[in-house]
């Protein structure tokens, strides 16, 4: 699919922090697609309590990253 | 206001930078519509950086998106009928009706929890809803006592094939 030219691709827009900067894997859409749709059959078998621990702790993730970097600054 | 949900991989592929998400992300903005991910999104996410290898591109992308919702404006509002599992049983008696034939669980849970924040639109690259019949899946939806709506369901696809329209002109 052709590029845009005139738009910054979202990850050009958003500089990298240090925890991010390292090498950023290409993104191959059939491979992080196909690993969603794995996600999609993996959630027909989640409880609730294992799904609500899911976003926890990835709010949980940000919600340090950021607490670490305000207190840095 | 207007909203608009993004689904999953929708997210994964406009933090990917690719070109069709971009375009769909630039289109809803222009048209004054506010972004919004549901709960079973964002669960997922978590899910995807728990279940994934750490190199696999679908871990780094889904806590890159994460991290990145609020500088892309994009907001995670909670809802009372998410909380208490309504809009789940809800999307369970609509998969068990057959108006989406072939869509896991949290496909249809992510299609009613956009209908119970009153969102007019879901951008999704899911087949199953993107293939579902919308007259009745509508008003399905808006049988479920919760002040929930009826959502177009719209691929980047149909997006960009708008936008190409509309250059035409």
């Amino acid at each position: 699919m052709k590029k845009r030219t005139n738009v910054k691709s979202a990850t050009d827009r958003i500089p990298m922090n240090k925890s991010t900067s390292g090498a950023r894997p290409v993104f191959d859409r059939e491979r992080v697609f196909a690993e969603v749709d794995a996600s999609n059959r993996r959630f027909e078998k989640y409880t609730a309590d294992q799904r609500r621990r899911f976003a926890a702790a990835i709010r949980a993730n940000r919600l340090g990253v950021h607490e670490t970097c305000r207190v840095r600054h | 206001m207007r909203l608009a949900a993004l689904d999953t991989k929708f997210l994964l592929a406009f933090a990917g930078g690719e070109s069709d998400a971009e375009e769909t992300f630039e289109y809803l903005r222009k048209n004054g519509f506010t972004l919004i991910v549901t709960e079973s999104v964002l669960e997922q996410l978590g899910e995807l950086t728990h279940s994934c290898n750490k190199t696999h591109p679908a871990h780094y992308y889904a806590m890159y998106a994460y991290w990145t919702l609020p500088r892309w404006g994009i907001l995670e509002p909670a809802n009372p009928y998410v909380e208490n599992g309504t809009s789940g049983a809800h999307a369970e008696k609509i998969r068990e009706q057959g108006l989406l034939p072939n869509a896991t669980r949290i496909e249809a849970e992510i299609l009613v929890e956009a209908s119970c924040h009153r969102c007019d639109l879901l951008v999704t690259f899911s087949e199953p809803l993107l293939n579902a019949l919308p007259g009745p899946l509508n008003l399905a939806l808006m049988e479920g006592g919760m002040d929930a709506v009826a959502v177009a369901i719209a691929s980047p696809k149909m997006i960009a094939e708008r936008l190409g329209g509309m250059g035409e002109k």
